[in-house]
């Protein structure tokens, strides 16, 4: 009833165009946020709604286009990796921060030595924790030399790396203070105000020096961001004119809004996608989960197919996938595959391995992957097993997953929009995540992490991901792009270097 | 009287570290602070170091008693997540959450004390019958539902609605358009108008009720029956000698349910966008915020006691016969 509620309500104000409208000629873009932030800060609070907005005001030295799979510089002017452990970087001339100072190396040597200071507080402070020393060698050149060979080097730092500005940001006692009393960055988007209740609003930097076509000047004048932490609300927003954009919907309501002539939807590939795994180290009270084909079995009797057609909004863009990655990754391939869906073998296998009748299994769930995990539940009980769901918060699902007890695993990754495989990595190396006691994971994740030939460590993780998929740790599923559902005034671009949405710059008025 | 203060303040500084202490307890249990900080694809290290860092691998009692120092002496610390100052985010939420409270008591005390009144005076008749169904009806409806339907009819449905040929949203009156209700935000009194309905609607029932029992007990006393016997009008008997000694309990009630307002309004300041205290404490437990939501516990038990305290006040004021003992 709900639904036909929905369908009823937005054809029945579709014929409002009128805020639609008058947002256009006002150029500006309002974006619903369900977790509200109150910093722009994405080191303080790195978030996916404080990364996707960062990235419209900080400037980073360079940035991943996933569509191409190559780096463009964007603060730099070029680089080069002179050694495997030593990077220089030369620095555009005349770039200016909001408040008009320039950038300089400065700023640069003064945000890396922030982040890797360990008086910093960072919570994902480790994502830098491979540099050893930033240097200044020239008013608008450095060298930043890690402490030992990081082939990813150049994708950490070309995803949420901003620089800051080191004359304002210095001057907080308290560093956090900065992303919401200064916030002052040299992208294309400078900030007006940051306001917990009113949201935060962007305002186009007319002074900014586009690098390239990849990073340009915006379209929209003016991005207003307001906090709406629930969904309905959101929906009701978007269908009278409130919003302009909903950063994320369930399936069905995504499908049913774009039915409006005055509202469609977006999908954007990225580095997310979902994937079960199971206790094969016998940590949780389900031993049977040690028997290489009870594993096998219930990974035959889960439908990828099916799940990715009826669980996630996205349409073609949720696609299979043989590796827990995005073909965006470098180092996503896996030569040996997952097991084929078969529910018949699935049973028969089951039974083989001496579980006729099945046993009771308890999923766990993240936010993002309840529904995928029911409908795994379902699929598992076809063949006889009793599973169950339980729907935990972040925090109680990593506390289950320290004290022992996760027996199947549902969840989504996004790497922190990554582009390289070296973060699915830090899965498989030991402690309270280690559901699989994989001596083999722990090599290939340290041999990946040193090889900087890109060939070899292609190789490297071809292997490990074989070896996941041989050994039925983890079932890989599916993408799950982000999902925009935006008034039909507004273009999206479809793809994205960021997971949690796309580049604000990149979003335009339809002619 | 003072010595009625002392007790009261003893009574509200044990309260608080009582709630303090408890909620400090069952944070801990609900999940791992520190993994939750350090991220999904953190390992046991980076773990162990945000622990460090944080001081979250200091015992339990050392880890509470730095708080509890440090917020005797003003200082209520920073959040993790956010490095915001905890005493900043509070009040600079705290005036949406104390408007939010005290303008749906308010509404709620309007409409359900004279539908109250009306009722005792009409017992047992179709009036009285009607009062006890729209309490029956407030008191079984979940806020939520009530919030969204709201936002459905006066935000949604009234801007593209036709009744009888008339665009609701055309209307006006008094030269006001009525182009339906904002749905969310909180920029002026329009987007209090629906989460007060919201809330009312929870006040009203228990206080309806009470001021029915207390006036039918009070129109059935001797007293009023002497001043009916000696002429005195229906308004006076009802007003001046009737509900007075009836609207005790609506005032021990009314306070309570003002704490309760003012600490369990997450959902409708979650579905309206209202950024009050209920939200935030909401995302702070989620989060398991320790400072943010230790503050929240310990702020909203002395509210909860200074009301009472008020009412308490209020009461001995409104019945001589009772003491503040």
């Amino acid at each position: 009833m709900a639904k036909n509620v929905l369908a009823a309500a937005t054809l029945a104000v579709a014929l409002l165009a009128g805020p639609a409208a008058a947002q256009k000629a006002q150029d500006t873009l309002r974006i619903a946020f369900g977790d509200p932030i109150s910093t722009t800060d994405p080191y303080i609070d790195p978030k996916p709604e404080t990364s996707l907005t960062s990235d419209a005001i900080y400037d980073k030295l360079f940035m991943y286009l996933s569509a191409t799979r190559e780096f463009k510089p964007v603060l730099a002017k070029s680089w080069k990796q002179v050694s495997p452990t030593v990077l220089e970087v030369q620095i555009r001339e005349g770039v200016t921060f909001h408040d008009g100072k320039e950038l300089t190396a400065d700023d640069v040597v003064y945000t890396f030595n922030y982040l890797t200071d360990k008086k910093s507080k960072l919570r994902f402070g480790r994502n830098w924790a491979w540099i050893k020393s930033t240097e200044k060698t020239g008013k608008y050149s450095v060298r930043i030399t890690s402490k030992r060979p990081t082939p990813f080097a150049m994708a950490r730092l070309a995803t949420g790396t901003g620089i800051f500005p080191k004359h304002l940001h210095s001057t907080f006692k308290n560093r956090g203070e900065f992303g919401r009393k200064s916030a002052v960055g040299s992208g294309p988007y400078k900030v007006e105000y940051v306001d917990a209740s009113k949201g935060i609003k962007l305002v186009r930097n007319e002074a900014y020096k586009s690098p390239g076509p990849w990073r340009p000047k915006p379209g929209i004048k003016t991005i207003i961001i307001k906090p709406i932490p629930e969904l309905q609300t959101q929906i009701a927003q978007l269908i009278t004119g409130g919003i302009d954009v909903i950063l994320a919907a369930p399936k069905d309501q995504t499908e049913q809004l774009a039915q409006s002539p005055t509202v469609s939807s977006t999908a954007i590939a990225n580095t997310v996608y979902q994937y079960v795994n199971l206790d094969a180290a016998g940590r949780s009270d389900l031993k049977a989960l040690k028997n290489p084909d009870v594993r096998r079995a219930l990974f035959m009797a889960i439908n990828r197919k099916s799940l990715a057609e009826n669980v996630l909004a996205g349409g073609k863009l949720v696609k299979l996938i043989d590796a827990p990655c995005t073909q965006s990754q470098f180092g996503c391939k896996a030569s040996v595959k997952p097991v084929k869906f078969d529910k018949k073998a699935a049973k028969a296998l089951l039974a083989k391995a001496g579980y006729p009748n099945g046993f009771a299994l308890d999923i766990t769930s993240i936010p993002g992957s309840h529904e995928t995990a029911a409908a795994i539940a379902g699929q598992l009980r076809a063949i006889g097993v009793r599973a169950s769901v339980s729907r935990l918060t972040f925090g109680a699902y990593r506390k289950k997953q320290g004290a022992g007890k996760l027996q199947m695993l549902a969840a989504n990754f996004s790497s922190g929009g990554l582009p390289d495989v070296s973060s699915v990595m830090a899965f498989y190396q030991a402690g309270p995540r280690d559901y699989w006691r994989s001596k083999e994971m722990k090599t290939y994740r340290n041999k990946g992490a040193a090889e900087m030939d890109p060939k070899k460590r292609e190789a490297i993780y071809d292997a490990a991901f074989s070896h996941l998929n041989k050994n039925a740790y983890l079932l890989p599923l599916m993408t799950k792009p982000a999902v925009l559902v935006h008034s039909a005034s507004v273009t999206m671009p479809n793809s994205s270097s960021l997971f949690a949405g796309v580049e604000f710059y990149n979003i335009s008025w339809k002619k | 009287m003072t010595h009625f203060l002392t007790r009261r303040l003893l009574i509200a500084l044990l309260v608080a570290f009582t709630v303090s202490i408890v909620g400090f307890a069952l944070l801990r249990l609900s999940g791992d602070l520190a993994a939750v900080l350090a991220g999904e694809d953190a390992s046991a290290e980076d773990i162990a170091r945000i622990a460090r860092q944080y001081g979250l691998d200091r015992p339990f009692y050392v880890q509470y008693f730095d708080w509890l120092f440090n917020a005797l002496r003003g200082d209520l610390g920073n959040s993790l997540f956010t490095h915001e100052s905890v005493w900043e985010m509070i009040t600079s939420r705290l005036g949406v959450t104390v408007t939010l409270a005290f303008a749906s008591l308010f509404f709620g005390l309007l409409i359900a004390i004279p539908l109250g009144v009306l009722a005792a005076v009409r017992a047992n008749t179709w009036v009285d019958r009607g009062s006890l169904f729209v309490a029956v009806m407030g008191q079984a409806t979940p806020n939520f539902w009530l919030a969204l339907i709201l936002i459905y009819v006066f935000g949604v449905w009234w801007r593209g609605a036709t009744v009888l040929g008339v665009r609701l949203a055309e209307i006006k009156i008094f030269g006001v358009q009525l182009s339906g209700l904002p749905i969310s935000g909180g920029d002026s009194w329009l987007h209090f108008v629906m989460p007060v309905i919201t809330l009312a609607t929870f006040v009203m029932p228990a206080v309806m009720r009470i001021t029915r029992t207390g006036m039918m007990e009070v129109l059935s006393s001797d007293y009023v029956r002497t001043a009916r016997a000696k002429g005195l009008s229906p308004t006076k008997v009802l007003f001046k000698h009737s509900l007075r000694n009836a609207i005790l309990p609506v005032v021990s009630l009314a306070a309570v349910q003002l704490g309760f307002l003012m600490s369990g309004s997450v959902i409708v300041e979650s579905i309206f966008a209202l950024n009050g205290v209920g939200y935030l404490a909401f995302q702070s437990i989620i989060r398991i915020d320790f400072p943010v939501v230790q503050s929240i516990l310990v702020i909203l038990a002395c509210s909860y006691i200074l009301l009472t305290l008020f009412a308490d006040m209020i009461n001995a004021k409104l019945d001589p016969r009772v003491r503040l003992e």
